[in-house]
């Protein structure tokens, strides 16, 4: 059921070619809560057939505008059906003994733990309001040796690829072809790139991929040095588009326990 | 003024972060914790006083000079070009839900909020409110998020647990559906003092603190 609802979607967007994203709802959480608070109804006791009545309408309704209707909120649609098979299921006494669990308490859980973290949201929201009415003196900008950064540009992963790719095609056929069993780790080149950027706030990417000229710890530098970007320890910017690449580190990264010193 | 009350407003005037007391200690040498809050007090009440345009907040765990809010409107012009664009309300949510559960799971902050969040993390982490914490030790080492220094600075929070604790945000669920439906809950006792035998659920449900689990 799930599956042939998402088929619908997808259809629908490609043969519009366009896809309209208005986060109405949050989340089928938002979705259900709004429905609860509409029909002012206790959490702790939903009728189900009537929500998952009312949800189901919401959901064709949302479709019906061509809102992208992610899987998030079929999922839950299943769920609210299988809650709602279950509570039709007729209980014998003694099943009811040894199944005494609601089988709306877990959705109930939920909701209820979801409405306390959207109550939080809300005052954040009024806490980032007052924070705005309220300017210090901005930070200067870091200089760093030599140069001056000026609008740093956020490279992006094609910008990175082709840079890399540069550097492997422009590097000399090597004059010595030895053949050796390498054995070079990515975790090793993250401790490589974290220990080379703790003296020095940014290095050349070119410089950091060179540091190690065989082609495979080449690439394993490389693949290193994405998954630090991942992991918000460094960044990568440039000073325009197609300047040289820079690989910053990150101000809040403490050296002595980043998250990979203890991975094997 | 004092010796001390000047050195202290000079450094908070020319700071363009919170200062702590201890890095106030490290500045001014020979001067104690003690009176350095005296004098910080003291300078609080000099602009009070005088109604000056600017205040010392404290955030993050120091103290900032900054503007009284009735001013924002003029300042605003000045920084036109470094207007913040406020968060989205899925922003919040799981930024909401990262400041009480941290340090908190990816997989975590989905199931609480029900839908995918891989994109809001990767805005949350480009502002620098949030940040990878550190790897939890089961299958694939998956990576937990916490708040930064950045997330009490932009929220003028001194500290992490100046958000309100899980009693007050349930009192104010209670105080905004009060407001919704006098009637429904009069109703609601009166059905429940007539059917004893209602099933209601008792739920567990999971506390939350502001700051998570680490702190009380």
């Amino acid at each position: 059921m799930a599956g042939h609802k998402t088929a619908t979607t997808e259809e629908m967007s490609s043969a519009t070619g366009y896809q309209v994203k208005i986060p109405i709802f949050e989340g089928p959480l938002d979705l259900l809560l709004f429905l609860i608070q509409k029909d002012q109804i206790e959490i702790q006791d939903i009728p189900i057939a009537r929500i998952t009545g009312e949800y189901l309408a919401y959901l064709r309704l949302m479709r019906l505008l061509r809102l992208d209707v992610v899987a998030d909120f079929l999922v839950m649609a299943t769920t609210l059906m299988y809650i709602k098979s279950q509570m039709l299921l007729p209980h014998s006494i003694q099943e009811e003994d040894i199944f005494q669990e609601d089988p709306r308490r877990e959705l109930a859980d939920k909701l209820l733990e979801y409405r306390l973290y959207k109550m939080a949201a809300e005052t954040l929201d009024e806490r980032e309001q007052e924070a705005a009415l309220l300017f210090t003196r901005p930070s200067e900008p870091q200089l760093a040796e030599g140069e001056e950064e000026q609008d740093l540009i956020e490279v992006s992963l094609f910008d990175l690829l082709a840079a890399f790719k540069d550097i492997v095609e422009k590097e000399p056929e090597g004059v010595t072809h030895e053949i050796l069993l390498e054995e070079i780790t990515v975790k090793e080149r993250f401790e490589y790139i974290l220990d080379a950027l703790i003296h020095k706030k940014r290095l050349p990417f070119v410089e950091l991929i060179r540091s190690d000229p065989r082609k495979m710890a080449m690439v394993v530098t490389f693949l290193a040095l994405l998954e630090l970007i991942r992991a918000q320890l460094v960044s990568v910017k440039q000073q325009r588009a197609f300047g040289q690449l820079w690989v910053y580190r990150k101000a809040c990264v403490k050296v002595d326990r980043h998250p990979f010193r203890d991975t094997r | 003024m004092s010796q001390t009350e000047g050195i202290v407003e000079s450094l908070l005037f020319a700071s363009d972060r919170p200062l702590t007391v201890r890095e106030f200690k490290t500045l001014m040498e020979d001067v104690g914790t003690k009176d350095i809050e005296e004098a910080i007090e003291s300078l609080k009440r000099q602009y009070e006083q005088e109604r000056r345009s600017f205040q010392i907040v404290q955030v993050a765990g120091g103290y900032q000079i900054c503007t009284r809010p009735q001013y924002a409107r003029w300042i605003r012009g000045l920084f036109r070009s470094r207007a913040r664009s406020r968060l989205s309300k899925p922003a919040l949510e799981t930024l909401a839900i990262i400041a009480y559960k941290q340090p908190i799971l990816r997989a975590e902050i989905e199931s609480l909020r029900g839908v995918c969040v891989d994109s809001v993390l990767q805005t949350l982490l480009e502002r620098d409110l949030i940040a990878v914490k550190g790897r939890k030790a089961t299958v694939g080492r998956p990576l937990l998020y916490g708040t930064t220094d950045g997330f009490l600075r932009y929220f003028g929070l001194n500290k992490i647990t100046d958000l309100p604790a899980e009693r007050e945000l349930r009192s104010l669920i209670d105080v905004s559906k009060s407001s919704e439906s006098l009637v429904t809950e009069y109703e609601d006792t009166a059905e429940q003092i007539f059917s004893p035998s209602r099933r209601n659920i008792q739920t567990s449900g999971g506390s939350i603190h502001p700051g998570g689990a680490g702190s009380s």
